[in-house]
Parts: structure tokens; sequence; C-alpha cells
């Protein structure tokens, strides 16, 4: 019996030894030092102060590589290198449950070959956002100040995003999300409620002054751009709702050109492949009418002749898209492959008859690149058509090291501008990127026409 | 003889709670493991995420986690929100089922991602938020009848269930886990977490338990990275504290006005 018993504990004991050995070698793999210093931070605090802030200091070199050779000129210079050192500010202060202030500033000081050192023009402060937000019910809020209100699901181009015309302020990557990044509120007052499942938002942003031109060179150092951001009324209706897993948001904007109406929707298709879509129409006139209008009503372009020959002068229901979708890999890369239609925009057609003008009537080389400075202005393709692609991998063969891809393809003449671009986070406080974008394309092509072929781009971040 | 009393009781006491057990199918134990990790209630607390590399710290992350449970049974709906380091902070992420959204102030825009995305970083969204293994889950029993004896955290040999978990719903974050949950306390103590390819993602030990909204929870995880193992995680956990939360938080346009504390 005793025998028994031993081979039985014999046999135990080996099972148990078997089984332990793959166990203890994973738990050989914390480090000891590690286990020491958990010890001390098992209790933290949590969070309780009520301001918080994200504060920054940047400094971005640019240089810029010019196309010497452009079918016809851009009246705008091009600069060969440009620095820029940012100071940007951003506080959030809540001194009750239901109250909270927001303040976001960017101040830059600029040097290069382009800058106005005479006029004092080497500063720029931006007062990119200042509100006051208040819950007066719950989940009920009063937002008044200025506010960058942002609607829309796609990521290279969003129609339903109202409020994006005149608000771009800077930006060193072609990055959508760094356009995102880089624009200025408008003045608004909104009431936003939120519900079970979904949402509505009113929002109304006054005229407060009368619309300013295009920036030709930096506007004085603390214009608040009134002029851009709330040259005339502008009304919004926003609806969200979930739809049987599709996140719907309809919308219906009022501003000087007509009503527009848009729906945005997102909807998870597999483990790793989310689709959207972004549409808005308006009745509006094309992009050249509505650029050469601007310009003589700012007085930028003169009223006489000669001027831009317009084909067609009939406002029509204009269709503008943004369809696509985003993939993400175990491997931690993701993409983005969208398609973009702008109705109003420059068809190829278009273009070619935009080249042939510049080239047989050099007068009116200003009112064409207009053109496509305004289109720039209100952040809308100038292209009827592009193709957008993204590529980012995260981790790409060290730790804290971002690697990533974007394109605009132009679909008509298959010119493109690319970007190429890293991302180091040096530790919790430094990050350091760089970029190099291309245009690509014939010179008689939308890209290939660019000013400049290719620019880089080093920027050095430390947050605080 | 008091002494031998005293003993001969203990151990009867857990001989018959150990047997009392061995009744429990492997979805009931994962079920009742659960409840170590997450409170039943709408609560809130903070995770301390470190990062270390070889051995020394390497960065830093704290994060504030809003959870409530959908319905009885069913899974976790998690808000959470960046509090630390300064470049990140304002950030959130709504995971609702398999509905994700990614906030970023500095764009203000919220847009939808993937599950996938999900299991990105060596600690990734999956492993912050709280999660009802129970429901996402088919548990069954690998291995020997008997189970394993493995080494926890601090080398210390502890009996489990080895149990392996196979997604059941779409929600479910990994393809595959392994999970080794300790008999007389039924308290997880490490899981090996795959994708759905069957790769091997990381290795997670569950460390300092504590009594926290009246059950113990363990308030530190280390996650070790499968690919690089001198990549370590650790996830501190404190300030848990019951919340009203409305079901109205769990969508989209509320991440802007998540607040801080």
């Amino acid at each position: 019996m005793k025998f028994v018993i031993l081979i039985f504990l014999i046999g135990l004991i080996a099972q148990w030894s078997l089984a332990a050995g793959d166990s203890e070698s994973d738990a050989d793999l914390i480090p000891t030092s590690l286990l020491k210093e958990a010890s001390k931070t098992n209790s933290l605090a949590a969070p309780s102060s009520s301001l918080s802030q994200n504060s920054f200091i940047e400094d971005s070199f640019t240089a810029w590589a010019r196309r010497d050779n452009l079918i016809f000129a851009s009246p705008a210079q091009q600069a060969n290198s440009q620095n820029r050192l940012s100071l940007g500010l951003n506080f959030q202060y809540q001194p009750s449950d239901q109250l909270k202030l927001s303040l976001s500033n960017r101040l830059s000081a600029y040097s290069g070959d382009n800058v106005e050192w005479k006029q004092n023009r080497f500063m720029r402060n931006d007062l990119r956002e200042a509100s006051v937000s208040y819950e007066f019910f719950p989940r009920t809020y009063l937002d008044v100040g200025r506010i960058d209100l942002k609607f829309g699901s796609a990521y290279g181009y969003n129609p339903t995003d109202f409020f994006k015309a005149r608000t771009l302020v800077d930006l060193a990557s072609i990055d959508p999300s760094s356009l995102k990044e880089s624009r200025l509120g408008v003045g608004v007052v909104s009431v936003e409620k939120i519900f079970d499942g979904g949402s509505i938002n009113l929002a109304y942003a006054p005229r407060l002054q009368s619309a300013s031109p295009l920036l030709a060179s930096s506007p004085e150092t603390f214009d608040l751009l009134l002029g851009q951001t709330n040259s005339m009324d502008r009304y919004l209706a926003a609806l969200s709702v979930d739809l049987a897993g599709i996140n719907t948001q309809a919308l219906l904007f009022k501003d000087d050109q007509g009503t527009h109406v848009g729906v945005n929707f997102s909807r998870l298709l597999t483990n790793s492949l989310v689709v959207y879509v972004d549409w808005s129409g308006v009745d509006q006139q094309n992009l050249s009418q509505r650029a050469v209008a601007f310009g003589q009503s700012t007085g930028a372009l003169p009223s006489g002749i000669p001027i831009v020959t317009q084909k067609d002068s009939s406002r029509q229901f204009s269709h503008n898209a943004a369809v696509g979708f985003s993939w993400s890999s175990d491997e931690k890369l993701s993409a983005n492959l969208e398609y973009h239609y702008h109705q109003s925009g420059f068809s190829g057609q278009d273009f070619d008859d935009w080249i042939k003008a510049g080239q047989e009537q050099p007068l009116l080389s200003n009112q064409l690149w207009y053109i496509r400075q305004y289109a720039a202005d209100q952040q809308e393709p100038f292209a009827q058509q592009q193709i957008f692609i993204r590529f980012e991998k995260q981790e790409a063969f060290i730790k804290y090291l971002n690697l990533g891809s974007i394109t605009f393809l132009n679909s008509a003449d298959g010119s493109s501008l690319t970007q190429l671009y890293g991302q180091y986070f040096i530790n919790n406080n430094w990050t350091f990127a760089a970029f190099y974008t291309g245009s690509f394309g014939s010179l008689s092509s939308e890209k290939g026409s660019i000013p400049w072929e290719q620019n880089g781009v080093i920027q050095i971040k430390r947050y605080f | 003889m008091k002494n031998k009393l005293r003993f001969g009781l203990s151990t009867l006491i857990l001989i018959l709670g150990v047997a009392a057990r061995a009744d429990l199918t492997a979805q009931e134990i994962i079920k009742k493991s659960d409840r170590a990790l997450n409170p039943q209630d709408p609560f809130q607390m903070t995770l301390k995420l470190t990062e270390y590399i070889d051995g020394s710290s390497r960065g830093e992350l704290e994060l504030k986690i809003i959870s409530k449970l959908e319905g009885s049974g069913g899974q976790f709906r998690n808000l959470v929100r960046w509090v630390n380091p300064p470049r990140d902070r304002g950030k959130g992420v709504l995971l609702n089922g398999t509905q994700m959204w990614f906030y970023d102030p500095a764009s203000k825009t919220s847009v939808q991602i993937s599950p996938q995305q999900r299991l990105v970083g060596t600690a990734s969204q999956g492993d912050v938020v709280t999660v009802n293994f129970a429901s996402d889950y088919q548990a069954q029993f690998i291995g020997s009848p008997e189970g394993q004896t493995i080494a926890d955290a601090d080398k210390i040999k502890r009996s489990c269930y080895h149990i392996e978990l196979t997604p059941l719903k779409s929600s479910a974050i990994y393809g595959r886990v392994e999970y080794w949950i300790e008999k007389e306390t039924l308290r997880p103590v490490k899981g090996k977490f795959y994708t759905d390819s069957g790769r091997l993602l990381k290795i997670a030990f569950y460390h300092n338990f504590e009594k926290q909204l009246g059950v113990d929870r363990p308030m530190e995880t280390i996650i070790i990275d499968a690919v690089n193992s001198k990549l370590v995680t650790t996830l501190n956990s404190s300030g848990f504290k019951k919340i009203d939360v409305s079901d109205s938080w769990f969508q989209r346009d509320y991440l802007p006005k998540l607040k801080d504390n």
C-alpha cells in the first residue's frame, strides 16, 4: 500500500514539475527591479485638479525645391526655406461640474527669405479657441465663444465639415489630420443635447466683420482674423443617431451660398474594416465662378476686364462626397483609401482649359492662380475627383517610431501629391518628426503645376 | 490537540471548498473570476501604465476609466480618457461592444476605429478597458484534468485551472486566450493572449490583490510583450469609486465632454 502511495506521489510531483516548467519561465521574464518598483506605485491618487493643460513649444524648419519651368508663373513668391518657432497654449478650467472654460492659442515667430522683418510681420498669434461651456441641464450644453466645430466621418476630405472654410492657420504636413489641428475656431453660440443613442446640435455663427481678402502676406500679429472666420451669418442643425450599428449624422447648414444638406455615416464591416461616407449638396456656382466673385467683392481682383472666361455661370445643385474605408492589421499597420468627388471643382477638361488660358493670356495668370488659392483657403479640393491613400505603421522597426505615407492622386491626369513621414517619440515630452513631400506629374497636370517640386520639414516638439 | 483540530478543520474546509469547485464548469469559473477583475456597479478608476525596456522605465501613461455593465451578465461599456502625459491629455476612447470611437482633442474629431485596433501596443486599449471574459468567450478546460500549478508574478506556486477561451461574439478582443485561475480563490493568475491568426501577443500576470469596492482585485497587471520579452508594461489601478453613469455617455458625441476628474 505504502509503495502504491509513493508511486502516486512521485507521479504527481513529476507532473507538477513538468507543468510548472513553462509557467516559471514566463514569470522569469518579469524584471525583479520592476516588482520592487511596483510595490511603491500601487496606491495612486485619482486626478483631482480642475485645471488641465497640454501646452507645447515647437520648432519647424521647412525647405522647398522650387519648380522654375512652370507653364505660367504663380504670383505668390515661393520661399526657399522658413523656420517657425511656436508656443502653443491649451488650457481647460472647470470651476464647477457644470462650467468649463477653454483656451487654445498659438504664438509663432517666423524667419526665412520670405519673412517681412521690416514690417514686423514675423510674429503671428492665432487665437484658435476661447469659449465657455455651461451644462445648464443634464447633458444639455450651451457653448459660446470661438469654437472649432467639426463634423464628418472621412479622413481626407469632409464635405459635411461646414465650418472649415477660411480657418487654416499653418501646417507642416499635408496630412488632413494636421490640417484639422491647424485651424481657427469660429465665433459661435451653440446648444447641444446628448440623449440615449444620439445628440442634436444647433449652432449660430454671426457675421462679426466684412469678408477679408485672401491673405497675401502675414497678418498683423494679434489679428483675430474675424474677417475670415465670421464674415457672414451661418446656421447649423445636426442630428446624430445610431441606426442599427450605423452611426449617422444628418446636417442642415445655411450660409450666403444657400442651404446645404449633408449626411455622414460610418459602419464597422469586419473586425478590421470600417467603411464611411460623407456627403453634402448645395445649389451653387462652380469653384471658378465663386473664386472670381469673391476676389472681386474683396477687392483682390479688378472688377473690369480681362477676366477668366466662364463656360457656364448658372447655379446648379452640386454634390460633394468622400467614400472610403479604414483598415488595420494586427501588425500595427493601418490604411485609408478614399474617393473624393467635388462637383464644382475642376474636371480634367477644365484644368486643360486653365493651362491653355494661362499660356495664351499671361495677363490672366493672377486670376487663374487666384482660383487655386481660393480653393485652398476654402479647404475645398481643386480637382473634381481624386483618390486619397494613407498608410501608417506604428512601432516601425523600433518601438516609438511611426512611419507613414499620404497620397492625393488626381484621377483625371494621374498627377499626385505624396508625403512620407516619420514620427519618433523620444520620451513622454519630446517628439521628433520629419516629412518629405513631392508633387509629381507633368507641367500641364494639376499636381505637377504646383510651384514647388518637393519640400522637407524637420520638426521638434516639447510638451509640458 | 487544539492545533491538530484546527489543522484538520482548515484542511477539511479547503478540501470541501476545492471539491465544491470541482463541479464548476469552465464557463462558471471564468464568470466568478471576472467578478474579481470587475466591479458590478458603474465605477470609475485611474490606471497608470508604465513601460519598461530591459527593466528600466521608459514612459508613463495615466488614464481615467469609466465602466458600466450593459444588463445582467452582459459586457462592459467603457470610456477612457488620457490624463497624462501632456502630449496625449484629453484624448478619449469609447468602447461599446464592437462600436469603438477615438477622440483627439488636437483635431477635435472623433473617428470610428475597428476592434483590430484594440490590439495595438504592448498594453493596448483591450487591456485597459473592463471586460467580462465570460460574456465574450466560450471557456473549456485544457491540459490535465487536475489543472496546472504555475508560478505567479512573485514566483509563488499556485494550483490553477487551465482554461482556454475562444470567441463567442465579434466584440471579443482576442482570437484565443489561455487563462490560469487559482483553484482556491478563483482569482486570475496569468493569461496568454493570441491574435486571430494564432500568434501569441502578450502574457499577463495579475498581481498585488487588494480589497476594492468590497472584493479582492488585482491592483497591478504585468504585461510581457510576446515578440520582445524585454518590453514589459505594468498597469496599476487606483481610485476605485462607484459613480452614477448615464447610458447616454456611451456615444461618440459625449467623448469631448468627458471630464478629467
